[in-house]
């Protein structure tokens, strides 16, 4: 375990989870597998929250669920590793890492209503994961559900326990969820775009109790979003991912304060600030590449509008500043 | 919106799987008399209840008659009875939902709410007291299966409509005043076929079911007719001596009613499975 | 909650009140027969019209209705055509053995259904699933009276181990009683069970779809717990709304059954009514068996409401 947590990062933070190379197939019938994550690599610190950003499309959830097991149906892991605390979660057989979901790894899902289980009471399902890998008694569980509820912001906590999901707001099922994510006290916490159902007023809520708690907690988030707007003011590094690749990844500041990539830049200027979120960013003309279209270079250019003859070829990823990458030839 | 277009035939194996079937018991009915070793109706004082033989391959009844020749005879009440209540069903039916879809409002209210109630009867039951009122005979056996499909097919037909209309393109064409009844048969009656068929299929295997049990009660075909069902009923009396009078249009019966409900799932696979209501 | 239960009761009334006339209609619906049902073919035109008159066979159907429901609310169902004694007797005394040969039987189809569908849905498009859903057809493609048959000739005649038929009344002799409903039970079970198990499958399918389920695999749930804890109940909701239907079914079956293993029960006095043009008789027994299904419907329906917290909620 020690080997693995060196010091690094920026703010010296010691690396908690460390992606390489992973490789994501979708298998399909009499054809060869398409790739819906390639080489992905990347680095989440203790204490540290990174973005992961990208359209629908771009590989971003699928890479998130691939660290805890949770891959559909024939799509699987191909090559790559994940290394957390010294071990590579790629390797885990269904036993263990069942032991690491939910008490070492959690996850805060989209939509909120539906992730919530509509015949069981919200108490009940904060306190499952306490309840699966724990022997701790009832009443305690109960207290402790409680206490979460309260962190999360709940009003009248012990009362709400009680309640079915379709009788909290949609708000209140967030936090709910998101309580039920804290509730073992995990070090790590894979947030998929856990505002994107709620409306402009509680989406800011959410992101202040995730920073609060990051605070309070000491642990790290790894936030999908296909908000720029939001990821700005919560991340401390991001990862801007297209088609399957991370075509940007560094500091907040230097992303933000300097965008390399014509993707970002399209981004940051199709970023929503009021009304809403659209899924599709329709500021960039055009459409992300299915994971079965094979294309020959960059994978924007049919969509980037600095398209030059050297992006027939397929760019690497470059370090351009310290700690601030880019898959780009023109950056 | 061609019924072929919905075809997802990667699923096809099913329906290819029991056609055979489907077609043996077809065939067997409709060339009984040339297939049938014996005369169905021919008693024979000089074997009777004896088991299966190289002269008899199912035996004989109690008054030594060929059963596999009677077997094959049955199979023509069985079908002709579950086409035709089938067909008083499902055109019934059809009509009564396209006409709840297409009014809407309190025609829709109406109907509808009495083919629930008529739904709710334990259909069986209520063939049983039609035949009693009708008089027992075959024809009022398909006349009284097929009252009680009615309410099926016009519920399945009616949502399936009822989606129909609902779809904007034919929203605007109401709008626009095209013809209600061009409409009606040139959008709506085609896609309500798809789901009709399925329906018809696993609607006959259970005619010939409701039909063999009426005939078992004795209330359908009277005897000396031939019917799987009054034959597995005069053989329980000599089940002890001679299984096979039960055993063999029993199984006739189950294997016809199995194919046709497994053509069914197969035709339910096949077309989308999104149509039906 | 009390509103629910009030809700679905004002309902009922009416379904039941259509219900009896269509019940009513079916018995009437040929005018003229039952006199000449009663009397033989033979029958004198003056005998036919005094049969008519003496039980109110010659006044309009509307009317005839009217007085019969009106004395059935009462629960008195008339005298029978064939030994004039009271119908509705006989009728309470048969109830029970009805209810407890369809109730075993629905159990037993339960019973089968639950694990298989259960299993079905979870290997969805697997051979395992394949195999289950062909049994489910099968099962339900099982002719039931020849099934019978089939069990009394293996299990009573053959093997000796159980009864061929007939009835003792629980409070007299509960294990005689159980040894004969156990192959009625079987017959009719297994048959409906064919449904119910591709209705399980379809209930179980659906609620692995839903996202709770990957949040509660988020957890660290196990399987069984997943099982237990969050498809399960979910997938009974749909289901015991469709198995209602069902038992319907299932009840109706039982006018065969009872007659194949001689039970003493409200199947077998349809048939005493159809054969003897008893249409005292024919309408009570089968008002009752009717009653059966729509009350089992009634309560099966507030049974899936109360474990859906949603419904219980918008009616409290």
């Amino acid at each position: 375990m020690a080997e693995a947590a060196k010091p690094s990062g920026r703010d010296g933070g010691r690396t908690l989870l460390a992606v390489e190379g992973l490789q994501i197939e979708l298998e399909r019938r009499a054809q060869p597998p398409a790739p819906i994550a390639r080489n992905v690599s990347l680095r989440v610190d203790e204490g540290e929250i990174v973005g992961l950003i990208g359209e629908s499309g771009s590989g971003k959830t699928v890479t998130a669920k691939s660290l805890i097991g949770l891959l559909p149906d024939r799509i699987r892991v191909a090559a790559g590793r994940a290394m957390y605390r010294g071990r590579d979660l790629f390797a885990l057989t269904p036993q263990q890492m069942r032991a690491v979901r939910g008490a070492e790894i959690s996850l805060i899902p989209q939509d909120a209503l539906h992730a919530l289980n509509p015949v069981q009471v919200i108490g009940r399902q904060v306190g499952e994961p306490v309840e699966v890998h724990t022997n701790r008694p009832a009443a305690d569980i109960r207290d402790l559900v409680v206490r979460l509820l309260e962190r999360v912001r709940t009003p009248d906590p012990r009362a709400r326990a009680g309640d079915y999901p379709h009788q909290f707001s949609g708000g209140m099922q967030q936090r709910a969820l998101t309580a039920m994510a804290l509730s073992m006290e995990p070090p790590l916490i894979l947030a998929d775009e856990p505002t994107t159902a709620l409306d402009v007023t509680i989406q800011a809520e959410i992101i202040a109790l995730i920073r609060d708690l990051r605070a309070q907690t000491g642990a790290s988030f790894l936030f999908i979003s296909h908000d720029l707007g939001l990821v700005s003011s919560l991340c401390d590094r991001i990862y801007v991912m297209y088609a399957g690749e991370i075509v940007e990844s560094g500091a907040r500041d230097g992303i933000f304060g300097r965008p390399r990539h014509p993707y970002t830049h399209a981004l940051m200027g199709a970023a929503p600030r009021l009304l809403g979120n659209p899924e599709r960013l329709s500021t960039i003309p055009g459409r992300i590449p299915q994971p079965s279209e094979e294309m020959a270079g960059c994978r924007f250019r049919d969509r980037c509008p600095r398209v030059e003859s050297r992006c027939a070829a397929p760019p690497a990823l470059r370090e351009v500043a310290e700690g601030h990458a880019v898959r780009c030839w023109l950056a | 919106m061609t019924i072929l277009r919905r075809v997802n035939w990667r699923r096809y194996g099913l329906v290819v799987a029991t056609l055979p079937a489907v077609l043996l018991v077809f065939l067997a009915s409709a060339f009984a008399p040339v297939i049938s070793p014996y005369d169905p109706y021919a008693l024979d004082v000089l074997v009777m209840l004896e088991g299966p033989s190289a002269g008899h391959l199912l035996g004989t009844d109690e008054l030594g008659r060929d059963i596999l020749s009677r077997v094959i005879q049955a199979s023509r009440t069985s079908i002709v009875v579950g086409l035709v209540a089938v067909l008083i069903g499902a055109s019934g039916g059809t009509l009564i939902g396209m006409l709840a879809a297409w009014f809407g409002g309190a025609v829709d209210a109406v109907l509808m709410r009495f083919m629930d109630i008529v739904f709710c009867f334990p259909a069986i039951l209520l063939a049983v007291i039609l035949m009693a009122n009708l008089g027992t005979s075959v024809l009022n056996a398909m006349l009284a299966i097929g009252i009680i499909f009615i309410p099926g097919f016009a519920r399945l037909t009616r949502a399936v409509a009822q989606t129909v209309q609902r779809q904007p393109f034919l929203e605007a064409a109401i709008c626009l005043g095209v013809p209600g009844r061009r409409i009606v048969t040139r959008e709506i009656l085609p896609n309500v076929i798809g789901p009709v068929l399925v329906e018809a299929a696993v609607a006959f295997s259970y005619a010939v079911l409701l039909e063999s049990a009426l005939s078992f009660l004795g209330l359908g075909a009277q005897p000396p007719e031939p019917s799987w069902g009054n034959m597995i009923n005069t053989g329980r009396g000599f089940i002890d001596q001679a299984p096979w009078i039960s055993l063999a249009p029993g199984a006739a019966l189950f294997l016809t009613v199995f194919s046709f409900n497994l053509l069914g799932d197969g035709l339910r696979d096949v077309l989308d499975p999104k149509l039906r209501g | 909650m009390l509103r629910l239960v009030l809700g679905r009761l004002a309902s009922f009334v009416p379904t039941l009140f259509v219900a009896s006339v269509v019940l009513f209609l079916a018995v009437n619906v040929v005018p003229g027969s039952a006199a000449r049902s009663a009397l033989g073919i033979q029958a004198t035109p003056q005998a036919l019209k005094r049969f008519e008159h003496q039980h109110g066979l010659d006044r309009p159907l509307a009317v005839q209705y009217v007085e019969w429901a009106g004395k059935a609310l009462q629960g008195d169902f008339g005298t029978s055509f064939q030994n004039a004694v009271a119908v509705g007797p006989e009728v309470r005394k048969r109830i029970p053995v009805t209810l407890q040969l369809a109730g075993m039987a629905f159990l037993v189809a339960i019973a089968i259904a639950v694990p298989l569908g259960l299993i079905a849905g979870f290997r969805h498009q697997t051979g395992t699933d394949g195999v289950l859903t062909t049994l489910a057809t099968l099962f339900g493609s099982t002719p039931n009276f020849w099934f019978a048959t089939l069990l009394i000739y293996f299990f009573s005649l053959r093997l000796g181990w159980l009864p061929t038929g007939g009835y003792t009344p629980y409070l007299e002799d509960p294990v005689a009683n159980l040894q004969g409903m156990l192959l009625p039970c079987i017959a009719l079970g297994v048959v409906s069970s064919g449904l119910l198990i591709r209705i399980m499958r379809t209930a179980v399918i659906e609620v692995t779809f839903s996202n709770f389920i990957e949040t509660a695999r988020s957890k660290g749930v196990s399987n069984v717990r997943l099982v237990t804890a969050h498809v399960v109940r979910n997938a009974l909701i749909p289901f015991f709304t469709v198995s209602a239907v069902e038992f319907g079914f299932l009840v109706g079956s039982v006018v065969i059954i009872e007659e194949v293993f001689r039970i003493p029960g409200i199947g077998s006095l349809v048939l005493v009514g159809i054969i003897n043009r008893d249409y005292p008789v024919l309408l009570a027994a089968a008002m009752s068996i009717t009653v059966i299904v729509l009350v089992v419907n009634l309560i099966v329906d507030l049974a899936a409401q109360l474990i859906d917290p949603r419904q219980v909620q918008v009616a409290r």
